[in-house]
């Protein structure tokens, strides 16, 4: 407490360790990424990509109801919640209308939308084959809820900004290096 | 007033929290407790330590005087979660509108991250007052939200209040600048609360004369309490000849934090330990490090790769403090330069009657309360050659020292106890609510 500062910062959200030694199993890292906006996709993107070309396997959980994500590796499962989105609640009747534009984009549903985008995504867990899933990638507050909840079903899960080392480890494997970042 | 006046202190870092302000805090207790007043103290909750530090310290609990009540009150640590697993559902589930609903209480009851807890804080002290009443609110931060808090108790009671800055709110003693506005939150909460305090309490002249220069109409009500040696929880250190042709042995005892100059203190290090003084000398870190569980990581790589002698030891449990002493010939006090810092631990490595060097900018208070310690060493520049010379220079008094030099360091010492250093404010706010 009585560091020289002189107001104690908000701590920002860190990364969460992956409980040590906890379900030791031998094989490829399952990671899923909880990506429903477009913040930081290019990092996410690459970190996906090492993990599948380092023998993991890998989900990108977005809501973008377009394209694979640029540079994406064809390996990386993609659920896309964008579809399920439209079909919740009062989303039923806005999403066919010309309003939904402006009430997708507003700040009240903008606050909402992480949650909902967990509600849609809870229709299609199977999806994620979350018995297999070591660790979710958080990108953002948004991901938090999808996050949040796939730990509450799985408390083994670590959730965290990177993949940590134990990931691997835990795998029994050895821990890659991470490609270079382009100069 | 009651025959025997009662204090309420706002100390959140109370004992078993860790961390140098609590040495501070606990002396007030005790220092009011044996003045005969009633105690009670507003505490944090044990558990909250344990969430955010990660570790808390019994021994020195066992060092309140029995006769201070203290009272835990459980702070609200939501806002403080960064873990995402560990977040309540509202938070995890509705991450931008409750960080809005939380800015939003912030700003209605106080300017500071932990504002949540000055409600119960007043909660708390007005229950106390009901049933025993208080003549003296005594605040002391951080967290500056109990400074909030002694003001409305003040307001609500009908007493005078005093707040002690153990650490400056709205200047940073690092940089010597204001961290705010003067239309920011902050500093109009900090006027009101100063200028309606019966008295305004910091721990050197500097700062004093900041305060008195900033609030003017209280300047008259602004006091120094120096920090001070806790002799009750350091103990009489055994003190021995140096052995000749045994290498010197250096130690740092007390937090490691970031912001101490870490890297030129090893860079001295490595040039010192080229000079035949210190061959195969040991330089020993003893401590915490850092205050909040995610710093230490990048404190102990960066002492682990400190060079040719250096080893990180780790925590010193209080019991063991006069031992871990009793074990080096010369201490190395690092400290961030600025005229405004204090090192509470200097009085402690007084009472060891040892060689101290002192690394951090002459103009640093320390330099003064040091004055007439026989064996200080303090550098010139905070530099790599400068630490260099005080390490030879301080090895080479540690060799010649006699028993007589010791007995002078540690009666310096005993000059700058707490008890001793606390009276004349105690006993004005004695004469004040007497009055």
């Amino acid at each position: 407490m009585a560091e020289p500062t002189t107001s104690v910062p908000v701590p920002v959200p860190v990364t969460t360790p992956v409980p040590g030694a906890v379900r030791p199993k031998q094989g490829r890292p399952r990671v899923v990424a909880a990506a429903v906006e477009q913040a930081r996709r290019a990092p996410v993107v690459e970190t996906l990509n090492w993990v599948i070309e380092n023998g993991g396997s890998a989900v990108l959980v977005t809501a973008d109801g377009g394209d694979r994500s640029p540079g994406l590796h064809p390996a990386v499962e993609v659920v896309d919640l964008r579809a399920d989105e439209r079909r919740l609640g009062l989303n039923r009747i806005v999403g066919t209308t010309p309003a939904w534009s402006s009430w997708n984009g507003s700040k009240p549903y903008r606050m909402l939308r992480p949650w909902l985008l967990w509600r849609a995504l809870r229709k299609r867990l199977p999806l994620l084959r979350l018995d297999d899933v070591d660790h979710v990638i958080i990108v953002h507050p948004n991901s938090w809820p999808i996050a949040w909840h796939l730990h509450r079903q799985h408390p083994d899960l670590g959730i965290a900004y990177e993949i940590p080392e134990a990931v691997w480890q835990r795998a029994g494997r050895p821990v890659p290096p991470r490609p270079e970042p382009p100069a | 007033m009651t025959p025997q006046p009662h204090v309420l202190l706002l100390g959140m870092q109370f004992p078993p929290a860790r961390g140098s302000g609590v040495y501070r805090i606990r002396s007030w207790a005790n220092h009011f407790a044996r003045r005969g007043w009633a105690v009670t103290v507003l505490a944090a909750d044990r558990d909250y330590w344990v969430q955010r530090s990660g570790v808390v310290d019994d021994e020195l609990a066992r060092t309140v005087d029995p006769r201070v009540r203290v009272i835990e009150v459980k702070v609200a640590r939501e806002h403080l979660v960064n873990r995402v697993d560990k977040m309540s559902w509202a938070h995890a589930n509705f991450p931008r509108l409750w960080t809005k609903g939380h800015q939003l209480v912030r700003e209605r009851i106080f300017p500071e991250v932990y504002a949540p807890i000055l409600p119960h804080f007043v909660a708390r002290g007005l229950a106390v007052h009901a049933r025993h009443r208080v003549d003296l609110v005594f605040a002391t931060g951080n967290p500056y939200t109990q400074y909030g808090a002694a003001y409305e108790l003040g307001r609500l009671l009908r007493r005078p209040y005093a707040v002690d800055y153990h650490d400056p709110w709205t200047l940073n003693p690092l940089t010597e600048s204001d961290v705010y506005g003067p239309r920011d939150p902050q500093t109009l909460w900090e006027r009101r609360i100063i200028e309606n305090a019966a008295l305004t309490v910091t721990v050197n002249e500097p700062l004093a004369q900041w305060y008195r220069d900033r609030y003017p109409v209280a300047a008259r009500r602004v006091r120094v309490v120096e920090n001070g040696l806790a002799e009750d929880v350091v103990g009489e250190v055994p003190w021995e000849p140096v052995p000749a042709g045994r290498p010197a042995r250096i130690g740092f005892v007390g937090t490691v934090r970031s912001d101490l100059p870490i890297e030129e203190y090893l860079d001295g290090w490595a040039l010192a330990r080229k000079e035949p003084e210190l061959a195969e000398a040991t330089m020993d870190f003893y401590g915490y490090l850092g205050f909040f569980t995610q710093n230490e990581q990048a404190i102990r790589q960066r002492l682990e790769a400190g060079g040719e002698g250096v080893a990180y030891r780790g925590p010193v449990p209080q019991p063991r403090l006069a031992a871990t002493y009793a074990t080096l010939d010369v201490l190395a006090m690092l400290l961030p330069s600025s005229i405004y810092m204090t090192a509470g631990k200097g009085y402690d490595y007084m009472s060891a009657g040892r060689p101290v060097i002192g690394v951090h900018d002459p103009r640093n208070h320390t330099t003064e309360v040091f004055r007439n310690y026989p064996l200080f060493f303090g550098v010139p520049a905070v530099t790599p050659e400068a630490v260099r010379d005080v390490l030879v220079a301080s090895v080479r008094a540690s060799r010649a020292q006699t028993r007589e030099q010791y007995e002078l360091c540690r009666a310096e010492a005993l000059r700058h106890t707490w008890d001793l250093n606390m009276a004349p404010v105690a006993a004005e706010l004695e004469e004040r609510i007497r009055g």
